[in-house]
């Protein structure tokens, strides 16, 4: 009996010492954010690269660590094409797919010109502590997960993450606690409910035509 | 005038002695805040350029860039009403109106449950299940703002002054200054202000905190000559209790007010103007004569801290349809979570 009940404590040890972050999914989401920061990194220190084709190779680690389908989806909220939330007298502002799918193009070019221009090339020794990845739990049958940083020791900022089946891709990141994709969504929650789509979609497009004219005189 | 600045002097010395003498059982060792408990359980090595394999279980951290930049919230500082996104990061001004009839004053964000998330609440995938049988809700205001013609005239007032004078400035202040110069002059600033955060963790009842922050002023004032390093932090590991009379107030359960946006001096609240009004008496600086020097080096601190800022007024302005609307959302969201902490 004694060691019936020994042998169950070990079981029992052994499961809930199994930490999230040791399991396959835990080590995948270390390895990704750890690779990006790391590519991130050695593109930013690069001496001879112009700043234009930093900005261009940063992109490309970008797109492929988020999930900018996902964000635009969360963005929209209940207007998204994806949602089935009724809208009663707001039925007119769902975005058809078509429509969906042009404002995800403009709103991540949007998302490129404000982040990337925040990259400071010439000062990149940013102490990071990263934390194991720990594993939150499924929403829909969607794996998700999250990465705490904390920057200089004194601004936490989390990645946090979703797997529909195949790679672990980043859908909202949160400064201090605040929720980048809700600050957008409120936002153009506020918009929605007085125009319909395609009058977001243009005002997007102006905003990042006023950046990029914006730039190109600086 | 003058009177009232002596008795105002005399008042501030006995409160402050008295205040030494509570928190004096306070300022022992085992009071001191050792770290940033619960800050990083883990630490992992990130490689650096070499293209080194990642360790974990280390407590070393090395320089690396962040797979996002950092942005953070306002917090309001000084007189250059200038939206402070952190170090990134968190204060400020102004902005220029949207487009009429498309984001008007009552388009404004939800609660603040909705912006500051836990852990795992994750509201996006919600969505579906909680709203199926929902109407479509009006964007509710975090705080009343009944002034926002005032407010978004005052917005545009600040917005000028980052741009035409105190931007300029603090570009050209940071071009001829050294980074270790501009660091002395803000660890400098932030030890003078150590009567406002020390009397508001006493009055909040933090007491391992106004402990703190009494031995960061000892230390910093004499070790760190006049408060220019911060060896209290480096090799004693105190941190500063970020407590104000506003928050105080807060915690009091005292609610914001309407919001109000004031000329140079940015964002702010009816209960954050009447604390701010507060922490002027706990300023070091408002019993300094003459006048013109107290005026000089307010000054200074004000461009000095814009300094490390520049851009991310810029950011905000850049990112969002209506950055008056976002930077209210900003602040309210940031101070509620200052009051929390």
């Amino acid at each position: 009996m004694k060691r019936i009940i020994f042998l169950l404590g070990v079981v029992i040890c052994i499961t809930f010492t199994a930490v999230p972050s040791f399991s396959d999914d835990g080590a995948d989401v270390d390895s990704l954010i750890k690779t990006s920061m790391n590519d991130v990194l050695g593109i930013a220190r690069k001496p001879s690269m112009a700043n234009e084709d930093k900005r261009k190779e940063l992109w490309k680690i970008v797109q492929k660590t988020f999930d900018f389908a996902k964000i635009t989806e969360f963005t929209l909220g209940q207007f998204s094409y994806n949602s089935t939330s009724a809208l009663g007298e707001y039925s007119d502002r769902r975005f058809t797919k078509a429509e969906q799918e042009e404002f995800r193009e403009v709103f991540t070019r949007h998302l490129s010109n404000t982040y990337l221009d925040r990259m400071d090339f010439k000062n990149v020794d940013v102490i990071i502590d990263l934390k194991p990845a720990e594993i939150l739990e499924a929403k829909k049958g969607i794996k998700r997960a999250q990465v705490k940083t904390m920057i200089n020791k004194k601004t936490p900022i989390d990645y946090i993450l979703l797997n529909e089946g195949k790679d672990w891709k980043i859908y909202d990141v949160k400064v201090e606690g605040r929720s980048l994709v809700s600050a957008f969504r409120t936002e153009y929650k506020a918009i929605l409910l007085k125009n319909k789509p395609k009058v977001l979609t243009q005002m997007l497009k102006d905003k990042v035509k006023e950046h990029e004219s914006a730039k190109k005189k600086s | 005038m003058n009177q009232l600045r002596k008795k105002a002097k005399h008042l501030t010395a006995v409160v402050v002695f008295a205040l030494w003498l509570v928190t004096g059982c306070a300022h022992g060792k085992n009071s001191a805040v050792k770290g940033e408990p619960g800050l990083v359980s883990e630490r992992v090595k990130v490689e650096n350029t070499s293209g080194k394999e990642v360790k974990k279980d280390t407590s070393v951290t090395v320089p690396v860039v962040p797979v996002a930049p950092v942005v953070k919230a306002p917090k309001v500082r000084g007189a250059e009403g200038v939206v402070d996104t952190g170090g990134a990061s968190k204060d400020l001004a102004a902005l220029s109106r949207p487009a009429e009839g498309i984001v008007t004053e009552e388009d404004i964000p939800e609660s603040p449950e909705d912006i500051i998330v836990g852990d795992d609440v994750d509201e996006f995938f919600d969505e579906g299940e909680v709203q199926k049988e929902l109407p479509v809700t009006a964007v509710e205001a975090l705080v009343p703002d009944p002034l926002i013609k005032f407010n978004r005239a005052m917005f545009e007032v600040n917005d000028r002054l980052y741009f035409w004078c105190l931007k300029p400035v603090a570009k050209g202040y940071k071009k001829v200054t050294p980074a270790f110069f501009r660091k002395g002059v803000m660890n400098f600033f932030y030890n003078l202000g150590t009567p406002v955060r020390l009397v508001g963790s006493i009055l909040q009842g933090k007491y391992k905190g106004a402990g703190s922050e009494l031995g960061r002023f000892v230390v910093n004032t004499t070790v760190g000559v006049g408060g220019v390093w911060d060896p209290a932090d480096r090799f004693f590991g105190l941190k500063p209790s970020e407590e104000d009379f506003g928050q105080t107030l807060g915690a009091y359960n005292i609610d914001n007010g309407c919001y109000i946006v004031w000329p140079f001096l940015g964002p702010s609240t009816l209960r954050d103007t009447v604390g701010k009004a507060g922490d002027v008496f706990l300023n070091p600086l408002f019993y300094l004569t003459p006048n013109e020097l107290a005026w000089g080096l307010s000054g200074l601190d004000v461009v000095n801290e814009t300094s490390y800022r520049i851009g991310d007024y810029e950011t905000i302005k850049s990112t969002y349809m209506d950055p008056y609307v976002m930077i209210r959302d900003l602040y309210i969201t940031h101070r509620k979570k200052k009051i929390a902490e």
